[in-house]
């Protein structure tokens, strides 16, 4: 049984000499492994954090993730409106950060997984996870061109997490709750209906829903949120 | 017609007559008694002819009043011709569906006979018959005839219908109520029927008399008696508190037909019935027996008795109060009484199972001396009053000692009285407005504008408020009446002004960032039921406090010394009944309720916010979610634009609820656990997170003389008059409104914080950057959120202070669960920080007498925190040696040397400065008239109680028992002993041992042993230990885990050499703490002063309320239905049974100092008192130290807890009753230590 030794990412990748490289160019590393997986969904939303902020590995540029992630969260993270039972805000959140590609698909009969002090652990795996799916995510290389910046995410992950908490509403209702702007001049900005409902909003329409709030010109108060609303790691 | 009005009217005069039970009766009702009142004066004259006429009165007024009014159950048989309207008006009421309720009241609206007085019922008679209705009968003839009527009537009973309009559309939920119940067993059924259809042989009465007597058995119902179990019935207890809260709640608020009807609801479906108790039939049952109600009282007891529940003492009391009513005759009673006796019940008991009204009393001693003229109900101050005889207290009520002198105020009568009507004011006022001391702003046109701005949108708010309140109301009376028990009966507790204006309020203190749902919810709630008010015999209360008054004022006499709580209840009147509190489901619904309806309607336009946009209306508050971890979180949050307003408005009123100040004068004195403190606002003496009932039950359930202890300590504590040190507060507000003084304890106003960094970006700045400046951004964002925090609270502490300046009050006190005293007023009093300590000072003076100088200088050093280890003496001419820095820092504390600033405790030691030297400058200081608090400490005073308790010697030198030349210090001590240790071992070659060489003293081991007491252990011990070490620079960083964790053993080692006898106490309690625990129960004990402890951790339960808005959840962890947390129940009980020996040390010494003439108040092991006295207060402390633990404490705790949980052994759990007895029957052995030296300990406590 090989334990790895423990290193921090600082000191490896100045030992492996990566440096950091601007968003615009390729990745500066790509990094293959396993979501853990009794909770994919924190780190993935830490994940995400990192990526928005550009912190932790995001640091060094676009880092490229290849990962095997159980099938059932691949499925949510490439959800959309088409699929509605599995769309919800993390999977806005990653489509607008990733390009995910699904590469290769795998039962977990494949895999032996051991316990931290090397006991091979008993299959007892559900239906639902009984494959692990090996996705590929490459950060957009125009995710920071727009509005958007590791300045203002915060914003957006809160406005995302906010629409889902009611996800069959109509968006017009939750809109009240993010921002004093009026919301039916906000629809009509962005083109859609004004019974549209949350869960009937493609991430790009999210993205565009984030944008017109942040650029509307007339209004002294944006957004609602303030940072008291959510203790993102600092 | 006319007998029939005229009875409807009397009754609604009865009613009007009645004593309202509370003041906040509907407001419609009053309106409509008000209507009643005329009708019934204008038709008390004959006006037969007039009958048709009046036609269209009755069928209004008729719905109206059988729903609102309760019906006198004496009949009066009509008049034929009436009957036939009557029948008529039935069948018409039949065809028009209207439901039976209206039916089945109109035969029985009785009058009284012209008479009066004599005679029992008579048969109701045709009326009755007819009224029911069984048959219906052709009609076509009645139908032509109120055709006709109806047309000739049309007018008129249009212009009624146009008075009474908004009336009977208000009240069009009341119409459907339910009288008649649906019972489920077929034999009371057929009971009830055949009784109903009025075999003339069978009044009321005999009803009563049967259903009393017949008990037809249902098996398989759990007695309501018995104490929640778990499992489903657990599960009932939250919604059967609920509907029983729900039903008292009706009572109070004078909707008792309601009552009745979710009552006959309930009761009519199986599953809901096993909902309903015996105390919710019963509280229904005594709301009929107040208004007299035989017929429904009886309707009750079939339904009690359907439920297959056995009438007890407040069924009785109930009914015969009824009989009592309707002056019954005796043989009734007698009968009555009879059958009662027969169950088992004691005639006495009536009087005294559940608190009575004055008048409900009366009632029921009326009925049962009908049968028994002789009978005497047993008198509630019973002469003479039983005293407390428990060895520790015997003296403090012994009458034989001649040299009583309890202290008095330094206030006349009169001025008493003034201060008396004062407080009364403002608890009727309910909230006290107070100037805020925050610095007044520019009048500039802006802030003019702002507030008028403010002024305009409270107002439309507050229309806008009353009608949702309305409407509210009406939606859940609505809900009501299909059964549910809602939050209807609560919304009419208080004027719909003062329930607004509560509102208005919480808006305006609404945070910039928002606040929980839930906390919003819950303070609602929890302000309404404080303002329910507990008394209104206001009169009363005047007369009384007055009487009162003659033990305090300086001028008056009183025949014999009394303690105050002795003092009122000689003055004999029956104390206020005692509300039942709510349960915590209740105050989160209503409180939701009320915030919703607050979100819903206050609204902004919108060009408050964007001065271009349109005009329209926008919400003020947003309902958000806040993430937290994987938590969701609603908040409610106010437009930023509204929050805007408020600043640059920066109006200058703060709005205090009238329970949160303190007093303007003396408390009432604690008389039982619930009555004491404020004057009108219930208090309860043991202070608990709401819906605690465990605590309250205990101290019912105790015989009144074992209180006695705690309740004179906590009337005494609250008399001790206060007042504002004016001058500190004058050098504490040029801070405050200046820049404040963080260093100081001024908190800065947050425009002092730092300003954020330029906040431009530029657009090419890298990613990084743009995280890093949101980060900066954020960070201080926290800063100012904190900043503001604190400064509200010293706004208020400051602002009260201003607003008592110049006045005399009073700071009532209450305990936590373990006998810790606390003032009631959260945000003025003497608890706090330094800075608040040294606002207050003694409002009555006493000269400083030949030592009192000597004290005052040794507290100055005291509060320095200098010259810790050094003696009386040194100290006192080490403040001699001062004496310039002392008159410089009180001549020119901010503009001169400033010595006072570098004290630990700065405020406080200027105060001191001051006072030493106005002393020192006094023609003669001795007679110097000082108001200044000198304290005493007494040093590390768990572990002084611990060693008292295991009687270590050793560790009994080092907390100071043993008389000492200088004081001993058992921080260093400690120290020294692991060092010791740590030399051993460096010799036997331990590593960490050897590295830990000279860097081990006081500093690193003080908060472990500080905390030991608590029960820290060794991992949070270790974390401490740790925290410490990496204070120290030059100590090698990579040994730190290691070291802290030796380190943390070593200390533990020395204790457990030092205080062998604590470390083995503290073993034992916590074991047996463990098995109780597991034998299922929670763990219980008595003070040695007579209070009872139990400790109310239990595992968590929670409470959902669904809907709206968003669902709320509220978890308790005192939740007495759930199994008990044993971690917390194991790790509490060592630090809370000492907490409960201190206080009971402090209780004791407060009130031998109280009969010494002394003014005592404490802060938990802090003893205050003036300069004079501070010989005399260490002289008492010491003794009672000594007499406390003189008892065999561990002895009869041993025994308590034995007769408590190992008595009854249940069989499952007889495994761990079992050890449990062994564990308790080992009471750890205790040392040799002499307590008797104690008493000549100078620095016991200092």
């Amino acid at each position: 049984m090989l334990t790895p030794p423990i290193m921090t990412s600082d000191m490896l990748f100045e030992y492996l000499g990566i440096e950091a490289q601007p968003w615009s160019k390729g990745a500066p590393l790509k990094v293959i492994g396993f979501l853990p997986i009794k909770n994919e969904r924190n780190t993935l939303w830490k994940l995400l954090h990192d990526l928005y902020s550009c912190t932790s590995v995001y640091k060094y540029g676009r880092v490229e993730l290849n990962m095997f992630v159980t099938e059932k969260e691949c499925r949510k993270l490439m959800a959309n409106p088409q699929n509605p039972s599995l769309y919800q805000a993390l999977s806005v959140l990653c489509q607008i950060a990733w390009g995910i590609k699904l590469l290769h698909t795998e039962p977990c009969s494949s895999f032996d997984t051991y316990t931290s002090d090397g006991q091979l652990e008993k299959q007892k795996r559900r239906e639902s996870e009984k494959n692990l799916c090996f996705i590929q995510l490459t950060p957009h290389r125009n995710l920071f061109t727009g509005t958007l910046t590791p300045f203002n995410y915060d914003v957006f992950f809160h406005m995302l997490r906010q629409c889902f908490m009611k996800r069959n509403a109509k968006l017009i209702d939750r809109l009240h709750s993010l921002s004093p702007i009026d919301g039916m001049h906000i629809l009509k900005q962005i083109k859609k209906k004004k019974d549209v409902k949350v869960i009937n909003m493609y991430p790009e329409d999210f993205q565009r829903l984030f944008e017109t709030i942040e650029c509307s010109k007339d209004d002294t108060y944006k957004w609602l949120y303030d940072d008291f609303m959510e203790d993102v790691v600092m | 017609m006319s007998a029939l009005r005229w009875g409807r009217g009397a009754a609604g005069l009865g009613r009007a007559l009645w004593p309202a039970g509370h003041p906040g009766l509907l407001a419609e009702e009053g309106a409509l008694a008000g209507v009643w009142g005329r009708r019934s004066r204008s038709s008390a004259s004959p006006c037969e002819q007039d009958r048709r006429k009046d036609w269209g009165h009755a069928e209004l007024l008729e719905d109206i009043h059988c729903l609102l009014l309760p019906l006198l159950p004496h009949v009066q048989c009509v008049s034929s011709s009436q009957e036939r309207v009557l029948e008529a008006r039935v069948r018409q009421l039949q065809a028009e569906g209207v439901a039976e309720v209206t039916v089945k009241r109109v035969p029985v609206a009785q009058a009284p006979e012209a008479g009066g007085g004599s005679g029992g019922v008579q048969p109701p008679g045709r009326a009755q018959a007819g009224a029911e209705g069984a048959a219906p009968v052709p009609s076509s003839r009645w139908a032509q005839k109120l055709d006709e009527e109806q047309r000739l009537m049309e007018k008129r009973k249009q212009r009624l219908r146009g008075k009474l309009q908004k009336h009977v559309e208000k009240l069009a939920w009341q119409r459907q109520l339910r009288v008649e119940p649906r019972l489920l067993s077929r034999r009371l059924a057929g009971q009830l029927q055949c009784w109903q259809q009025g075999a003339p042989r069978s009044p009321w009465e005999e009803q009563l008399l049967w259903l009393l007597q017949e008990a037809p058995p249902r098996l398989g119902r759990e007695a309501p008696a018995t104490p929640a179990g778990r499992g489903p019935a657990s599960r009932l207890e939250g919604p059967r508190q609920r509907l029983l809260s729900f039903f008292e709640c009706c009572l109070l608020t004078g909707h008792l037909p309601l009552a009745h009807h979710v009552l006959v609801t309930r009761h009519s479906k199986s599953q809901h019935q096993r909902l309903l108790t015996l105390p919710a039939y019963n509280t229904v049952m005594r709301g009929w027996a107040r208004r007299g109600s035989f017929k429904e009282l009886v309707y009750v007891l079939f339904m009690l008795r359907d439920a297959g529940l056995a009438p007890d003492l407040l069924s009785y009391a109930a009914a015969l109060q009824c009989m009592g009513r309707l002056d019954q005759d005796a043989s009734t009673i007698r009968r009555c009484l009879k059958q009662m006796a027969q169950d088992g019940l004691q005639l006495q008991g009536l009087f005294t199972a559940a608190p009575l009204s004055t008048e409900e009393r009366a009632e029921l001693l009326r009925a049962v001396r009908k049968a028994k003229p002789a009978f005497s109900p047993p008198r509630l101050p019973v002469s003479p009053p039983p005293v407390n005889t428990s060895l520790l207290l015997r003296e403090i009520y012994s009458k034989q000692e001649p040299a009583v002198s309890y202290p008095r105020l330094h206030l006349s009568l009169k001025e008493l009285q003034g201060l008396f009507r004062q407080q009364l004011r403002m608890e009727m006022a309910a909230t006290v407005t107070v100037e805020s001391v925050e610095k007044a702003p520019l009048l500039t046109k802006e802030v003019l504008h702002a507030r008028k701005t403010l002024v305009g949108l409270r107002a439309q708010w507050r229309t806008a408020l009353c009608r949702e309140l309305q409407e509210t109301r009406e939606s859940e009376a609505r809900a009501a009446q299909e059964g549910r028990a809602s939050v209807f009966p609560y919304l009419c507790l208080l004027r719909d002004e003062d329930l607004v204006g509560m509102l208005l309020q919480t808006l305006q203190a609404l945070p910039s960032q928002g606040e929980s749902l839930l906390f919003l919810a819950r303070e609602l709630g929890l302000r309404i039921l404080k303002r329910k008010r507990l008394r209104n015999q206001v009169q009363e209360l005047e007369q009384r406090y007055s009487a009162y008054l003659h033990l305090l004022a300086s001028d008056t006499q009183v025949a014999e010394p009394r303690l105050p709580r002795q003092h009122w209840e000689a003055l004999g009147l029956p104390e206020a009944p005692r509300e039942p509190s709510w349960p915590v489901s209740v105050l989160l619904q209503l409180g939701k309720v009320l915030v919703e309806m607050l979100v819903r309607t206050v609204q902004m336009p919108s060009n408050l916010a964007a001065p271009q946009g349109p005009g329209t209306l926008i919400p003020v508050l947003y309902h958000v979610y806040s993430f937290r971890s994987c938590r969701q979180i609603g908040i409610l949050k106010p437009h930023p634009a509204f929050t805007q307003l408020l600043e640059t408005a920066a109006e200058r009123t703060l709005t205090f609820e009238s329970t949160d100040v303190p007093m303007l004068c003396p408390p009432l004195p604690w008389t039982s656990p619930h009555s004491g403190a404020f004057l009108l606002s219930p208090t309860k003496m043991m202070r608990s997170v709401e819906g605690t009932q465990q605590h309250q039950l205990l101290l019912e359930r105790c015989p009144p003389t074992a209180l006695h202890g705690a309740l004179d300590a906590l009337t005494q504590l609250g008399n001790c008059a206060w007042r504002v040190n004016g001058r500190v507060l004058d050098l504490v507000l040029a801070l405050f409104t200046d820049k404040g003084c963080p260093r100081l304890g001024v908190p800065a106003p947050p425009s002092q914080a730092s300003q954020p960094p330029e906040g431009r970006l530029l657009p090419s700045a890298l990613p990084a950057n743009k995280a890093e400046l949101r980060r900066e951004l954020a960070r201080r964002l926290k800063v100012v959120r904190e900043m503001r925090s604190l400064r509200a609270d010293a706004l208020y502490r400051l602002s009260l202070a201003q607003h008592l300046r110049h006045r005399v009050f009073w700071l009532p006190h209450n305990m936590d669960f373990r006998g810790r005293t606390y003032p009631c007023s959260p945000h003025f009093n003497h608890l706090g920080s330094d800075l608040a300590r040294a606002l207050l000072e003694f409002a009555q003076g006493r000269p400083l007498g030949p030592h009192g100088l000597d004290w005052l200088k040794i507290h100055l050093v005291n509060l320095t925190g200098l010259k810790k280890r050094a003696s009386l003496q040194t100290r006192r001419d080490y403040a001699d040696t001062l004496m310039e820095d002392i008159l410089d820092s009180a001549d020119q504390p901010m503009t001169g040397r400033k010595w006072w600033m570098r004290a630990d405790e700065p405020w406080q030691a200027l105060a001191c400065c001051m006072e030493v030297a106005q002393a020192v400058r006094a023609p003669d200081p001795a007679a110097y008239v000082s108001h200044f608090p000198v304290h005493q400490d007494g040093s590390c005073n768990g572990l002084q109680h611990y060693a008292a308790l295991g009687r270590d010697s050793v560790g009994a030198a080092s907390v100071n028992l043993l008389p000492s030349e200088l004081p001993q210090d058992v921080y260093s001590e400690v120290a020294v002993q692991v060092e010791e240790f740590r030399k051993q071992d460096a010799e036997q070659g331990v590593r960490v041992a050897q590295v830990l060489e000279g860097f081990i003293s006081r500093k690193v081991v003080k908060q472990t042993v500080m905390t030991v007491v608590y029960g820290v252990t060794r991992y949070g011990g270790r974390l401490q230990i740790e925290k410490r070490l990496r204070e120290l620079h030059d100590f090698p960083q990579e040994f730190v885990w290691e070291a802290s964790y030796y380190l943390v053993c070593q200390v533990f080692n020395s204790l457990q050499e030092m205080f062998s006898g604590t470390r083995s106490i503290q073993r034992w309690l916590t074991e047996s703490a463990r098995l109780i625990s597991h034998t299922g129960s929670a763990v219980e004990w008595v003070t040695p002063l007579g209070i009872p402890v139990v400790q109310p951790y239990h595992r968590d339960s929670k409470v959902m309320i669904k809907g709206g808005l968003q669902s709320l959840t509220f978890s308790s962890s005192a939740d007495t239905s759930q199994k008990p947390n044993t971690l917390k129940q194991k790790n509490g009980f060592p630090p809370n049974f000492i907490h409960s020996l201190d206080s009971t040390h402090m209780m004791l010494t407060a009130l031998h100092c109280y009969r010494k003439g002394l003014t005592f108040v404490s802060v938990h092991d802090c003893f205050w008192t003036h300069a004079a006295d501070v010989a005399v207060m260490n002289q008492v402390c010491r003794e009672q130290f000594v007499r406390l633990h003189s008892q065999p404490i561990l002895h009869d705790l041993s025994r308590f807890l034995m007769k408590r949980f190992c008595s009854e052994a249940r069989t499952s759990k007889s495994v761990w009753v079992s050890r449990l007895m062994d564990t308790l029957l080992s009471v750890p052995k205790t040392g040799t230590f002499d307590l008797e030296q104690v008493k000549r300990s100078t620095y016991f406590f200092s």
